[in-house]
């Protein structure tokens, strides 16, 4: 017969088990999602979304101070195809190259199989024509993670840079 | 040497960089110079921002309380704006009267007084010098000496003036009361956009622009470029040269605001001269697009440039104020504090939420500007000194009922040349 102790280490075992898969599968997303940014596949980006999502970028002063603007800032998932559609057919740019690099993940308010919540590291590389690389903003994800149908989707997304400045312009989503 | 090129050189020549020679044709031509000379630049911070003009330093609700304050820039000053005992708003230079310290480094808050760390000298919210430590020394050794006089000592008090809730300062002790100062179409205009409504502010966005400062006020004066540059704008029709329109100047030529009433999506005979018009272009969600009247004006979108720092900005009801912070020739920052009104219900606030994703460094119409303001200035600093042209529209200067003239940027320049002796 197992003792008290043994079931609860077994316990926690599990729940760390469980907690490091969590961490992989958000891993796995944000690795999908860097990559259809970074390679440009703007259209597939909403799909990332869950149906009425919320996706907002903006600074850790406004997050902090708890003021709303959001530098883009959609509630509907049409808006975040209407911002695709801006970047591709009407807004002015120079071209550049923006690679994502996301990291540390922290899960909390797991439902299991249900939601949770995400908040994890980003740094966003920007590289120009003639330019140096630059840092183009770091910060962090504030994400509302869903499960649907065994897929993950963003139920919300809070992209809060510490960068106090942006530098120009912000073409593409974080 | 080619011709062309034996011309382009005596063309540079002629209006090397720190010559000042103005081009014959005046109102008609902009050498570069003015937007890439460091000698240019001293002039316009001495002439302008720490001359007799009146510079927006922030909100009335940003400081609600006695001892509320944010700090500001004016030129390549910086200020604190800060709310006194009897509810008076003073703006104070943020240097300390002792060292130079610019002491307060956070961009608001509250404050029992105003404290330098580096000695520890104490300045009330009027900026008067209160206290200073060990002025009569230790032990009898040390201190200050008698002659010392604390109210020749203070911070430095510019002068202050509000209006509709915003505030101005200005460093210039002869400078004419705001409401001359602005003109009859500002004022009206302010008044118009926010009347007595109580502001709220949204939120911050702080943006660098690798630009002339100038070239923003220019921007906003040039309505000629929002039809053509911003697809966005001409397509969905919130600003488009068939749209009911007027650039007004104001009577000094220094401030400007250009008004225009929505059109809709539909193809024109106008439309066809625009290549920037796409008919095919549909929104999803056309939330962005829908106007609230807010007022008995018709204009749906006035966006007003007020010499030397202040924007003044609604495009249909995305609200917001903007400070230019000039840093050098070739560099200014934009600091935009969007707003709504304390009176929003919380539909009108997310719905001023969403059409701020039109404007501001992330801004679908927004990031045009940034761009391409970044490619200008690429070109004055880069190529072989010239002048820009300036030359379309009937009138010479002064207010326009067609976006097809730059008399609003020629305005500007017959003031700056004015106020620079140039």
């Amino acid at each position: 017969m197992k003792t008290l102790g043994a079931t609860v280490n077994e316990h926690r075992t599990r729940q760390r088990e469980e907690e490091i898969l969590l961490r992989l599968e958000v891993d796995d997303f944000n690795s999908r999602y860097a990559d259809v940014l970074d390679q440009g596949n703007l259209k597939e980006w909403p799909d990332f979304f869950a149906p009425s999502p919320f996706y907002k970028i903006t600074s850790r002063e406004n997050f902090s101070a708890g003021f709303p603007i959001g530098i883009m800032y959609c509630d509907s998932k049409e808006m975040l195809i209407d911002r695709v559609t801006a970047i591709l057919s009407s807004m002015e740019f120079s071209p550049r190259i923006i690679t994502h690099f996301i990291s540390n993940h922290f899960i909390s308010n797991l439902v299991p199989s249900s939601a949770f919540s995400c908040r994890s590291n980003f740094l966003l590389v920007e590289n120009m024509a003639d330019q140096k690389p630059s840092l183009l903003m770091a910060g962090q994800y504030y994400d509302k993670f869903i499960w649907s149908e065994s897929k993950l989707l963003l139920k919300e997304r809070i992209c809060v840079y510490d960068s106090i400045l942006i530098q120009t312009s912000i073409i593409y989503p974080v | 040497m080619t011709a062309e090129t034996a011309a382009l050189a005596q063309k540079g020549k002629v209006l090397a960089k720190e010559d000042f020679k103005w081009p014959a044709e005046g109102i008609y031509r902009i050498p570069d110079w003015v937007y890439t000379s460091e000698e240019i630049f001293q002039r316009e911070i001495d002439q302008f921002f720490r001359g007799p003009t009146w510079n927006l330093v922030g909100l009335e609700v940003e400081v609600p309380r006695p001892g509320d304050f944010r700090r500001a820039q004016i030129g390549t000053s910086s200020v604190i704006v800060v709310r006194g005992k009897e509810g008076e708003i003073n703006v104070l230079e943020n240097r300390c009267a002792h060292r130079g310290t610019e002491f307060c480094r956070e961009r608001r808050g509250h404050a029992q007084s105003l404290i330098c760390p580096y000695h520890h000298w104490q300045y009330d919210f009027k900026g008067n010098l209160i206290s200073v430590p060990f002025r009569r020394g230790v032990k009898g050794k040390g201190g200050m000496p008698e002659d010392f006089k604390f109210e020749e000592n203070g911070l430095r008090k510019l002068q202050v003036a509000r209006k509709c809730g915003l505030i101005f300062g200005s460093f210039s002790q002869e400078v004419e009361p705001l409401a001359d100062y602005l003109g009859a179409e500002i004022n009206e205009e302010i008044e118009t956009t926010f009347g007595s409504r109580e502001l709220k502010v949204l939120g911050y966005f702080r943006q660098r622009w690798p630009s002339n400062w100038k070239l923003y006020h220019e921007n906003l004066r040039d309505p000629n470029h929002a039809s053509l540059l911003h697809v966005f704008l001409s397509t969905f029709g919130l600003f488009r040269p068939d749209n009911i329109v007027a650039q007004v100047v104001s009577r000094c030529g220094r401030h400007s605001i250009g008004y225009s009433r929505k059109g809709e999506q539909k193809a024109n005979d106008t439309t066809q001269q625009l290549s920037s018009f796409k008919a095919d272009l549909a929104l999803k969600d056309d939330r962005l697009l829908q106007y609230t009247k807010e007022d008995k004006g018709p204009w749906s979108a006035a966006i007003q440039s007020i010499w030397p720092n202040c924007a003044i900005q609604r495009q249909v009801n995305a609200l917001a104020v903007r400070e230019i912070v000039p840093k050098s020739p070739n560099e200014f920052l934009l600091i935009w504090t969007l707003l709504g009104f304390a009176e929003d219900t919380p539909e009108m606030e997310r719905h001023r939420l969403r059409q701020a994703n039109l404007i501001g460094p992330g801004g679908l119409i927004g990031v045009d500007d940034s761009e391409v303001l970044e490619y200008v200035q690429d070109g004055l600093q880069h190529s072989i000194p010239g002048a820009a042209v300036v030359r379309l529209g009937k009138e010479a200067t002064g207010t326009t009922d067609t976006f097809i003239s730059e008399a609003a940027v020629r305005s500007l320049y017959q003031y700056y040349r004015h106020a620079l002796g140039l």
